[in-house]
């Protein structure tokens, strides 16, 4: 395969402080559309518009494929300006663009030329595997169903994980492929949840899909990916984002969005502030009352601590990929457990900060169905019970067990045992 | 006087009772959620078991029992169904508002032939009442009324306007449940069972005896003309606020226990999520998580009771003494029970997290938990620092800077 010439993104002098105060400004609308995001189960037409014209999508596609190859914090800080709008829209949002950074360094050039096209690219991603691949004389037959799959609405690909038959006794090898459209239908089945109902994460579906050999990894694990012997597409783009690892970054993501969901709720708290009396005497406007100033003092600290430590994170794991390119020393699996628990400690701080002192303090009302408070606290406690923040107290062992040398075995995969056990396999 | 429905009904077995109710209220959860108030089929059952009548005073067809018997029947129906817990707290517990602090006629009028008395109320002023002939009429609109919809009777707070050299006053009063409207305006994240509607007065005519003045001034609450109705020191000195966290923490308690039971079944049926995986309850993690669920509930419950017991002793020291409920202990004590809807909720908090996402589905039974536990800990009765602020500023005698 010839390499092609590079193709330009849509505005190539966009700065990521530029990008950023895009999200920022859209804010107002992402508040106003709430209700309506979550009767739909994802966010409008309009606001995916608005999205493609702000190159949003683009952010961590590669910048020889028509990219903005912004980096990690940049696109956590896009993630949080997101969310602190609308945690549904940015929870989809950043799930169709965030998987450009897997299939930028994991995947050989011609399927990256394929995929990413003219720059044109979301992909959203399930790590938990499903299905069954069978090979074809040039590629697999795929069929499967992944629910979960956030982000799938406006999604022009998927990314997900699969099983290959048995070769005699062994475990079915583990499959990663990425697939476009036309090859997988989305089901109706969201919104039927506590919250994040707008999230888009519907299931996928293939049937009998042909995929092409080129676009299918074997023994390869999305969220615990061996980086250790380079990546392509670091030798392709020469940017070493592209050889990292993925477990700080997958529970980043969920991070970023609910620290974003947090400074909504505070924004909505300060209005309550100003704008209700305190429930018991002294009755003064609440901005005045010296309990109601320190809560808000409390939830300001730990949601900023949160969002300096998420980013602080971001800004290690791109020194990590710069190291193991530079010097050679491997963006280690441990490395890559620490920055997962830190992403996990940040989300862990800012739920601190919605259910200690916003949600419990701003009263009754705040919680009928419909305020702003009401519907960032469901979208908050989907993400505490999401499974990445489970996979925190796994990591957290798994952190000890590589540091004190007691990874005698192969490393435990979170999802490929999971679903061997749903499988019964 | 009237006899209760069964004068041998004792504490044990009102208690029992309730632990007999709970698979049945579970069964009904979403059913009377889905009603937005108790089914009919919950109310009977409420009825006939005598639980309304705990509290209520033996003369006027009540069981008259502690007040830790009270707690441990809220907590149970909690535990089955935190709406009907809620509900059956707070509209049961206000025997005691009624025998405590209203006259005697009022009582004799208001427990009438049977006793039969449901008083669900809310005391902030939010109606004028204007004097007529004989008593008042109110108009005006009130929300968060739990349990209105099963209700004989409201405890409603008005103001009476100024008129010539008379400032405006503000009284509180019982009206006939049936001659006030409902308007349902309960829609909110959790407790939707409860149905905390509005209710509305349009000149509903209030006699006379029926009106007491405002319950938020603390010297009425100890000399109210109930305060010498009964001999029962509960009645005669028991603190009146003070029983109001008592109603909230009992169903805190039981939330999470109904919670515990939940997350047991899920334990003993599912599997881990990560390696090894095995069946949770085998796994060292989910051992602790248990064991740590049930160490803050059992010391929430434990705390709690005795927190109960504490104010019957009270009481009846102050009774004994001729003196008045001692105001710091009362603090410490309501103190001590917010601290154990706090740790209530700490319990979900942590069942939840470590259950999964399957149980967070809309309809789950664990799902449901977590959002009535959340309501009710928007409630500005389960907010420990905000009493711990109380208790600290009495203890060192300084008062809130206005």
């Amino acid at each position: 395969v010839r390499a092609q010439q590079p193709i330009a993104p849509p505005e190539p002098g966009l700065t990521p402080q530029g990008i950023v105060a895009r999200a920022e400004a859209l804010r107002a609308k992402l508040v106003e559309r709430q209700a309506e995001t979550e009767e739909r189960t994802y966010y409008s037409e309009e606001i995916h518009r608005e999205f493609l014209a702000a190159g949003f999508y683009r952010a961590l596609v590669p910048r020889r494929f028509g990219g903005y190859e912004f980096d990690l914090p940049t696109f956590w800080r896009l993630v949080i300006a997101l969310a602190r709008g609308c945690p549904s829209t940015a929870w989809c949002m950043c799930l169709a663009s965030g998987h450009a950074l897997q299939v930028g360094s994991l995947f050989e050039e011609e399927a990256q030329a394929e995929l990413f096209g003219d720059g044109d690219f979301r992909c959203a991603a399930v790590a938990a595997p499903s299905g069954k691949a069978t090979p074809t004389e040039d590629g697999w037959e795929l069929t499967s169903t992944h629910p979960y799959s956030s982000g799938a609405p406006y999604s022009t690909h998927y990314m997900g994980q699969t099983f290959a038959p048995p070769a005699g006794d062994g475990p079915p090898p583990i499959l990663l492929f990425v697939a476009p459209r036309s090859s997988w239908t989305m089901l109706d089945d969201w919104g039927d949840t506590l919250g994040l109902k707008g999230s888009g994460s519907h299931s996928v579906r293939f049937e009998q899909a042909h995929l092409p050999a080129r676009y299918v990894l074997e023994n390869t694990w999305m969220v615990d990916t061996d980086v250790s012997g380079g990546t392509p597409g670091y030798r392709l783009h020469g940017n070493p984002m592209y050889a990292g690892r993925t477990l700080a970054f997958f529970q980043g993501e969920l991070s970023a969005v609910m620290v974003g969901a947090a400074k909504g709720a505070l924004d909505e708290y300060e209005q309550i502030m100003r704008a209700r009396k305190t429930q018991r005497p002294p009755i003064v406007s609440r901005h005045e009352d010296p309990d109601y100033q320190r809560w808000f003092g409390l939830a300001v600290g730990r949601i900023a601590t949160a969002e300096a430590a998420l980013l602080q994170c971001a800004e290690q794991w791109m020194e990590l990929c710069a190291r193991s390119v530079e010097t050679g020393v491997p963006f280690s699996r441990e490395d890559d457990l620490r920055l997962n628990i830190v992403a996990r400690e940040a989300l862990t701080l800012a739920w601190d900060a919605m259910q200690g002192q916003i949600l419990r303090t701003a009263g009754s009302s705040a919680a009928r169905n419909g305020q702003r408070i009401e519907r960032i606290f469901r979208d908050m406690a989907m993400g505490w019970g999401h499974f990445g923040t489970i996979v925190g107290d796994w990591a957290a062992r798994e952190l000890a067990r590589e540091h004190l040398g007691l990874m005698t075995e192969a490393p435990s995969r979170p999802d490929r045992h999971r679903t061997e056990i749903e499988q019964g396999t | 006087v009237i006899a209760p429905p069964e004068p041998g009904l004792t504490a044990e077995e009102v208690i029992r009772r309730a632990e007999d109710l709970v698979p049945v209220l579970r069964a009904r959860q979403a059913e009377c959620e889905e009603l937005g108030r108790l089914p009919d089929e919950t109310v009977s059952d409420l009825i006939e078991r005598g639980f309304y009548r705990v509290l209520q005073p033996r003369r006027f067809g009540g069981y008259e029992l502690e007040l830790p018997v009270f707690s441990r029947v809220a907590i149970e129906l909690a535990r089955g169904c935190p709406s009907t817990g809620w509900t059956y707290a707070l509209v049961a517990g206000h025997a005691h508002m009624l025998s405590a602090l209203f006259g005697e006629e009022c009582q004799v009028d208001v427990y009438g032939e049977d006793g039969d008395v449901r008083m669900p109320g809310n005391l902030r002023f939010l109606a004028e009442a204007v004097p007529v002939d004989g008593g008042f009429r109110i108009t005006g609109a009130w929300d968060y009324i739990s349990g209105c919809d099963s209700a004989t009777h409201l405890v409603l707070g008005a103001e009476v306007p100024a008129l010539g050299s008379e400032g405006a006053r503000e009284i509180t009063c019982i009206a006939d449940a049936k001659e006030c409207t409902i308007v349902d305006n309960w829609d909110v994240l959790g407790m939707r069972g409860t149905g905390s509607k509005r209710v509305v007065a349009d000149g509903v005519f209030v006699p006379a005896h029926r009106t007491v003045g405002s319950l938020f001034d603390p010297d009425f609450l100890l000399t109210a003309p109930g305060r010498r109705v009964h001999e029962n020191p509960f009645f005669a000195t028991g603190s009146f606020f003070n029983l109001l966290f008592s109603e909230i923490t009992a169903v805190a308690v039981g939330t999470a226990r109904g919670a515990l039971d939940v997350y047991e079944e899920i334990l003993s049926t599912r599997m881990t999520t990560l390696p090894p995986i095995v069946p949770m309850r085998e796994h060292p993690d989910y051992h602790r998580f248990y064991g740590e669920a049930v160490q803050l509930l059992e010391v929430a419950q434990a705390a709690f009771l005795s927190a109960d017991r504490d104010y019957m002793e009270c009481a009846r020291r102050a009774a004994e003494e001729g003196t008045h409920y001692d105001p710091e202990l009362d603090q410490r004590q309501i103190l001590q029970k917010q601290l154990c809807s706090k740790l209530a909720d700490d319990a979900v908090e942590l069942m939840v997290r470590t259950v999964g996402s399957s149980p967070m589905r809309t309809g789950e039974t664990m799902q449901r938990y977590r959002r009535d536990m959340t309501m009710l800990c928007t409630h500005n009765g389960a907010q420990a620092e905000l009493a711990a602020g109380r208790y600290g500023r009495l203890h060192f005698g300084v008062e809130l800077a206005q």
